[in-house]
């Protein structure tokens, strides 16, 4: 048992976006689609602030939070979505609806349907190495399956700027749990009282 | 703060909510009006058989909207029950379909006390269904418009009123004392039911005024909207319940109400539509987009 | 440690569930479901370089396994290499999705009889159809070696160098134009490559950021946040160490937004910035003194020799290599004028009691002539460069300049970074000079936290050293070979002036690289020659059009062959290019790529190249990387279509070309071993394998390498392929140890001609006597004005819809290469208006009245050239400039993704050859705008 969770720091954020696609090609994410702002389980965002020449650039690094209280998990109707014993929510591909109500109770954003043209694109894309057989909503998973085999979620082991950085929020050793402990990092939205695991330095 | 639109629910899920409140209610209100005002059976056979079709044919567009349709029965897998509204709301129309029923065959053999229990178990679904299409809503967080205890009232008062509607027209055609006597009551109630629709609206755009970015947002967006404004509070509240308000003191005027409860019946729905269009997610900076 | 448990959580859901689990969905299992089909095989990892910037990350590539069958999976960085540090950017994580692009050719092709070239016409054909046609042309035309010309970009420049230049000898061209050279590696950096001898922060050199404490960042940005990995990881790490930095940046691109300061100083403007810089620093005394009197070429005394700064001692003889027997300077212990040696690393070396003079007295005379040293006159050239001067030209507050020359005199360890791409203006040349004195002056070379060399250049430099202190390099066929083997500049400068450049080189016929020819040609205009411009396209079109001779003979391009690059749109003047490649004279153009790019569309012939994930290659070092590594490719994908590999392409056009006798392999061979150092015996039976098509030359140097360099480590082949298999990088030395026993300048010379970090260069003086006194190669340091257009001078200001112009790259993106990658072309057009249009501040936007994305029409002001886009709206540029992205602008309709989306940058600006380098110019215009 383990409580993982991740630090974000935006101010180390580059912006350069190989965490997405990372992600997007280790967990076969829709990235070919154009609605929106696409599908992704973590994003990038450019924020603009001030004016001219005292005006500031940020790039913020968003995934799923992975609440202790997720707000998705109290919507879900069938169970699809659930906790598992290491604190990561997830989704059972078998059990989900897909009835977008985890998207619309999720107060990150960190949710999409992954549709039936998607399921024909992933095989288009990636052949019988295709990851998806069927519609469901789909976000971050902190990577259980590279978890399992030891290894860092794919965008945190790529990440230029060390901006993203993982680990077990019950290690006091873990460089993550320092950050967290010493209340460097703090969540976003607290008020909504999802309780994230991912926390932020701005 | 970051103010995104929500997109994932559209027409089919308003329509689903909807009808969900309008047949909750008809079935509330039928056995309601059979059990109190004596009417026939068949009036309670009838309104309970009706409201069950809408809420039916409102089932269909919930699971139209899912990713696979196919997989609708898992729904009444109802592992979520001890959170999800979705799951208790099943677990409500199941009651509803199931009392509802029963309430039917007990009237039609007339046994009285049980019809009269079961009636009651069937209204309290009815009156759950109406409850829980607010309820569903107002469970995310994210969004704080929906996000208040206001809401699951007005979708359960508009219900009622669009309720009131129905029922009106079954006895608009009927000209016998004890249909005048029961039309005029639901006008009546109608009228109250409206003018609270009113008060609550009020004060749900009172509360938007002084609420965050999020809310005012989704205020902004109502009251710029001619469908809102117009389309809704003009011809779909004050405009029946003028005539309502006027039907009521004049003899030979259920034509008139019949109008006006067509009028509210298509509010009913703009209020569905118009408030899951206005739905804005209130993200912490930076993390839209 | 984890663990999911999902076949409990079923059991129980399912108990739960009871009958309902008869509903269970009818769809395959999902990601997460035990009983999903995995597909056959298992997983392995193969070790490889990526290929998409010349970066050059170490990575591994986790790959399904099924028998002789591979599909690779993901790419990650190789956690093992300490140059990337187990990180890779977008571009690099992308990289499966170019290997089985859609849009990929896998054919080769030949253009439809009749069919124009630009027009994509093209039939399927096989290998030996794409072949005979090649031949045939090439026996119809009479095609001589010289008539050739190799058009190389960034893959063969980092990567197939070695392929390249074996082609080029086994045929006897000298024609190679290197898209990276030009415009890029080479390019402007002269300016900086003089003062340290090699090029600087491009492959060859890497700033230690994480020890740095303040770093001045000049003009780059893809170079270092946005991004090259390796540069990347250390300015991250840098900065979490506490590095300030200051970005120079007429926008505010990722590296500015994470620095500490943004200077949005004006377009074109970095010279005077710079000199202010140097003037503060040396009148505040905020330099390296001992360093600069011990180790550089600061205290060198000069004369004014035609209003331009010459050494005494000088090498004055144009066609000798600069070296000088001796130099000299003014000893402040003996206060005499003393002589130093022409080349050494340390000027107090053989006189260690010599405290040489950095500011001569008033009135210093040698054998009668007025002298002063180096430093003196680079004072007397900043003199006039006041905060307040430079502040005006710069369009920014003086006190911007006065605390940047405080933090970077004042605090240690300092270095400055300026940018890769350059060649933007007239200027820059000076801009990087002044700038890579700076460095010296701070102490940034070869110490912790500066500009440190690669363990290559130190081991080339040991032996070269060694050599020329053994007195062996006397006669000039002997310095030509070694410098030729040398590193850096001196061995560029070796291998070119005495090989490719020279028309005296038996190899090449007699014949020099077309550029030489060319400046005859525009001597008898009353032009220069361009005395840098290495491998450049310098003359190709007068090439082709017919209009140069050498020796009386005239000398003609006739077959061009380009691989993996896109004239038409890397080098700019975009109809220029169109002219030459539709130009009967032209006789055949083959192109070598793996996707339907716009110069394919111009080709006779195309050949379908394979990827890098599905080649081997030689041993090569770990890139730029500072610690002492080597490295190599396992392939991870099984064929596809029916493509070759470039490099079998090589041995195969070769061959066409020598006719009967076949390519010279013999003539490779020897230039190969010496290049490497592999055995010539084992060089000569391999090469000789894959002239023959027996093996792709790509595994034939595989096999040479291991054979040779498993040798020198004391193993065997198959070991040292085992080690590297199993590492994908085999550390033989820490930087932390190179420094302390190969440091340079500390330890050994660095690779300048006269050993030393040369504030005064001798390669430009000597340049003054080759090509004629011009102040853009000044020695020291000269002010350079720009002139934006006729009647723009360098304190111009736009106004109404006229605008600077500026572009840079863009993260997700490498040049035109991997605009066509469908996860790329995914994460740009999420922010599509910031990469696909023209940035423009909201103040000028309102100004003209315009509002996000209306359309545009670009006009530059000097050319004439015109281009319709649309405007982004943003405070992160100036208002005077218009900015954009230089990734995009591909027109091939073929390209699904790429095709029509952003800005073609070869479509604004001009084909333009600067004086130095044949760069590009490629800002030094003004746009006007109007709403379309
Ligand atoms: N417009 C514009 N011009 C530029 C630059 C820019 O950013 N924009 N950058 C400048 C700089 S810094 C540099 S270093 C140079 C780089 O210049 P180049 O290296 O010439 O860059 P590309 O335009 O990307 O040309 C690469 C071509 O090779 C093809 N290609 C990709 N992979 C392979 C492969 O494995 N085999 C073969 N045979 N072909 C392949 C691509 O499809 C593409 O058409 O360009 C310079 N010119
Ligand atoms: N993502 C990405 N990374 C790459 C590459 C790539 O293609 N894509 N290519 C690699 C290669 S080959 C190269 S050469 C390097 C290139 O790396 P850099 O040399 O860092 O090139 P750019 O990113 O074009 O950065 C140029 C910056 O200079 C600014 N600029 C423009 N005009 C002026 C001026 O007059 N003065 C000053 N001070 N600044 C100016 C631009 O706004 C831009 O931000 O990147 C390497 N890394
Ligand atoms: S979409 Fe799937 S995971 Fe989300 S609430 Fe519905 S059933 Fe649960
Ligand atoms: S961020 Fe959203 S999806 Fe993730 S756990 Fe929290 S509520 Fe659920
Ligand atoms: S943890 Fe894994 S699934 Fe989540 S965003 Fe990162 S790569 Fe994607
Ligand atoms: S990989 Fe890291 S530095 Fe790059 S954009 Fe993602 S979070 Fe930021
Ligand atoms: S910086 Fe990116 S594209 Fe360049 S070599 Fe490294 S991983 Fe590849
Ligand atoms: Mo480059």
């Amino acid at each position: 048992m383990a409580r993982y969770g991740m630090v974000m720091n935006v101010k180390a954020c580059l912006g350069c976006r190989a965490c997405m696609a990372a992600c997007s090609q280790w967990n076969q994410t829709p990235f070919w689609a154009d609605e929106f702002e696409g599908k992704w389980r973590t994003r990038v965002t450019e924020v603009e602030d001030g004016k001219f020449p005292e005006v500031k650039r940020q790039f913020f690094p968003t995934i799923c939070m992975q609440c202790v209280n997720p707000p998705c998990h109290s919507v879900c109707p069938t169970g699809a979505t659930y906790i598992n014993k290491d604190g990561i929510v997830l989704i059972d591909y078998d059990l989900c609806l897909g009835c977008g109500y985890c998207i619309e109770a999720c107060p990150y954003d960190a949710r999409y349907p992954y549709e039936r043209e998607d399921l024909k694109k992933d095989a288009f894309y990636f052949g019988e190495d295709a990851r998806h057989h069927q519609v469901h909503v789909d976000k971050c998973t902190f990577c259980v399956d590279r978890l399992e085999e030891g290894e860092e979620p794919s965008c945190v082991a790529t990440c230029v700027g060390h901006a993203r950085i993982f680990g077990d929020l019950d290690d006091p050793k873990s460089e993550a749990a320092q950050l967290v402990n010493s209340g460097q990092a703090k969540p976003l939205g607290e008020y909504m009282g999802a309780q994230p695991k991912v926390y932020y330095i701005k | 703060m970051d103010l995104i639109q929500q997109h994932t629910w559209g027409w089919f899920i308003a329509i689903y909510l909807y009808l969900g409140g309008l047949g909750g209610a008809t079935l509330a209100l039928g056995i309601l009006g059979e059990l109190r005002f004596n009417k026939s059976k068949w009036f309670g056979i009838g309104t309970s058989l009706l409201g069950l079709a809408i809420l039916s044919f409102g089932l269909i567009w919930l699971v139209f909207d899912l990713l696979n349709p196919l997989r609708f029965l898992l729904s009444f897998w109802v592992k979520g029950i001890a959170h999800s509204w979705i799951a208790r709301g099943m677990v409500i129309i199941m009651g509803a379909y199931i009392f509802g029923l029963l309430y039917a065959v007990a009237a039609f053999f007339k046994w009285t006390t049980f019809k009269k229990w079961i009636g009651y178990a069937a209204m309290f679904c009815g009156f759950g269904v109406t409850t829980y299409t607010g309820l569903l809503l107002n469970a995310n967080v994210g969004i704080p418009f929906w996000h208040t205890p206001a809401l699951p009232v007005l979708f359960t008062v508009s219900a009622f009123s669009t309720g009131c509607a129905i029922i009106m027209w079954t006895l608009a055609g009927k000209n016998d004392h004890d249909s005048e006597h029961l039309f005029h009551a639901v006008e009546g109630f109608d009228i109250f039911l409206i003018s609270l629709e009113l008060l609550i609206l009020f004060a749900y755009f009172d509360f938007a005024r002084l609420g965050n970015a999020a809310v005012m947002k989704s205020a902004h967006l109502l009251l710029n909207n001619p469908l809102f404004t117009i389309g809704f509070i003009i011809l779909g509240l004050v405009t029946p319940l003028i005539l309502e308000a006027y039907a009521s003191v004049k003899e030979n005027s259920k034509g008139m109400a019949a109008f006006a409860s067509l009028l509210v019946l298509v509010g009913g729905f703009l209020l569905r539509y118009l408030i899951v269009w206005a739905g804005v997610f209130q993200y912490p900076h930076g993390l839209a987009g | 440690m984890i663990s999911l448990n999902r076949r409990s959580f079923l059991k129980i859901s399912s108990l739960v569930g009871g009958g309902l689990m008869f509903f269970r969905p009818t769809a395959k299992a999902g990601l997460y479901t035990p009983n999903v089909k995995k597909p056959k095989g298992s997983i392995k990892y193969y070790p490889n370089v990526c290929s998409f910037c010349s970066t050059a990350c170490d990575i591994v590539v986790r790959t399904r396994v099924n028998g002789d069958f591979k599909k690779p999976q993901k790419i990650d960085g190789n956690e093992k290499s300490t140059l990337n540090r187990g990180k890779i950017c977008a571009r690099g994580q992308a990289g499966i999705r170019t290997v089985y692009n859609p849009d990929r050719i896998t054919h080769p092709l030949i253009r439809v009889e009749g069919s124009k070239r630009g027009e994509w016409k093209f039939k399927k054909a096989t290998w030996d159809e794409a072949l005979d046609y090649i031949t045939k042309k090439i026996q119809e035309n009479k095609i001589q070696p010289h008539e050739l010309a190799v058009f190389a970009g960034q893959r063969a420049c980092a990567y197939e160098k070695l392929g390249a230049f074996a082609f080029l000898t086994s045929i006897g061209s000298p024609n190679m134009i290197g898209s990276p050279m030009q415009n890029c590696v080479m390019a402007e950096h002269a300016g900086a490559d003089v003062t340290v001898g090699t090029m600087i922060t491009h492959d060859e050199l890497l700033v230690d950021m994480d020890n740095t404490k303040v770093l001045l960042v000049m003009g780059s940005n893809a170079a270092i946040a946005g991004i090259s990995t390796s540069r990347a990881v250390r300015f991250s790490k840098g900065k979490l160490n506490g590095m300030k930095v200051i970005a120079l940046d007429p926008r505010l691109s990722e590296t500015a937004a994470k620095a500490d300061k943004w200077i949005p100083l004006k377009p074109g403007t970095d010279l005077p910035f710079m000199m202010a810089l140097l003037r503060l620093l040396i009148k505040n005394g905020w330099y390296e003194d001992e360093f600069l009197r011990r180790h550089t070429t600061a205290p060198f005394l000069v004369i004014d020799n035609n209003g331009t700064p010459e050494a005494l001692g000088q090498n004055i003889d144009p066609h000798q290599f600069p070296f000088t027997k001796n130099y000299y300077v003014y000893d402040e212990i003996s206060e005499q004028i003393v002589e130093v040696p022409g080349f050494t690393n340390d000027n107090l070396k053989e006189n260690p009691k010599l405290r040489p003079a950095l500011f001569a007295p008033k009135g210093l005379t040698y054998q009668g002539q007025q002298v002063q040293t180096s430093f003196d006159y680079l004072l007397n050239a900043v003199d006039m460069a006041t905060p307040a001067w430079a502040a005006k030209i710069c369009d920014i507050p003086a006190k911007d300049i006065e605390e940047t020359a405080h933090l970077l005199g004042t605090i240690r360890p300092a270095a400055v970074h300026p940018g890769w791409l350059d060649g933007r203006y007239i200027s820059v040349v000076q801009a990087r000079k002044a700038a890579a004195i700076i460095n010296a002056m701070v102490g940034g070379v070869d110490s912790e936290g500066g500009w440190l060399f690669s363990p290559e250049d130190r081991e080339g430099m040991e032996k070269f050293s060694e050599a020329y202190e053994s007195g062996k390099l006397n006669n000039p066929q002997a310095m030509m070979m070694a410098t030729a083997m040398a590193p850096g500049l001196l061995g560029l400068i070796g291998k070119l002036e005495g090989m490719m450049y020279s028309g005296k080189f038996p190899l090449f016929r007699g014949y020099p690289h077309f550029s030489r020819a060319y400046f005859d040609y525009r001597k008898q205009k009353g032009e220069k020659g361009i005395p840098f411009s290495l491998f450049t396209n310098a003359g190709f079109q007068e090439a082709v059009e017919g209009k140069l001779s050498w020796n009386g003979k005239p000398y003609q391009i006739k077959f061009a062959y380009i691989y993996s690059t896109n004239p038409l749109k890397d080098y700019f003047g975009y109809k220029t290019w169109v002219k030459s490649f539709t130009n009967p004279n032209l006789k055949l153009v083959v192109v070598d790529e793996i996707l339907p790019s716009d110069i394919a569309a111009f080709a006779d012939v195309i050949l379908p190249d394979k990827t890098y994930l599905e080649k081997y290659s030689g041993i090569w070092a770990d890139g730029p990387n500072t610690d002492l590594a080597i490295r190599t490719r396992f392939p991870s994908v099984s064929q596809i279509g029916d493509t070759k590999g470039g490099d079998e392409v090589f041995c195969m056009l070769s061959n066409a070309m020598a006719g009967k006798r076949g390519g010279d392999y013999g003539s490779a061979s020897m230039i190969v071993s010496q290049f490497t150092g592999w055995d010539m015996g084992e060089t000569m039976k391999e090469l000789s394998a894959a002239w023959k098509g027996k093996k792709p030359l790509y595994k034939a140097f595989r096999d040479t390498a291991l054979f040779s360099v498993s040798k020198k480590l004391n193993m065997t082949p198959k070991q040292l392929e085992g080690i590297l298999e199993k590492k994908g990088v085999l550390f033989l030395k820490k930087k932390e140890e190179l420094m302390k026993e190969a440091g340079m300048p500390y330890k050994l010379p660095v690779p300048t001609f006269s050993g030393r970090v040369e504030i005064y260069s001798t390669i430009f003086s000597h340049f003054n006597y080759e090509y004629g006194v011009d102040p853009n190669w000044n020695p020291i340091l000269t002010y350079i004005p720009v002139e934006y257009r006729s009647g723009a001078k360098e304190e111009f200001k736009p106004t109404g819809n006229e605008f600077f112009f500026a572009f840079g790259k863009v993260p997700e993106e490498t040049y035109l290469t991997t605009a066509d990658n469908p996860l790329l072309n995914s994460l740009v057009t999420r922010h599509k208006n910031e990469n696909y249009g023209f940035w423009i501040n909201p103040k000028s936007a309102a100004r003209l009245g315009l509002k996000e994305r209306d359309n545009i029409e670009v006009e530059n002001t000097v050319s004439g050239q015109k281009i319709k886009s649309f405007v982004h709206i943003t405070e992160f540029v100036r208002e005077d400039t218009l900015y954009t992205m230089s990734d995009f602008g591909l027109d091939n309709k073929k390209l699904t993704y790429a095709s029509g989306k952003g800005v073609d940058l070869g479509r604004i600006i001009p084909f333009r050859l600067s004086p130095v380098t044949a760069g590009a110019l490629s800002c030094q215009f003004t746009v006007k705008i109007r709403k379309i």
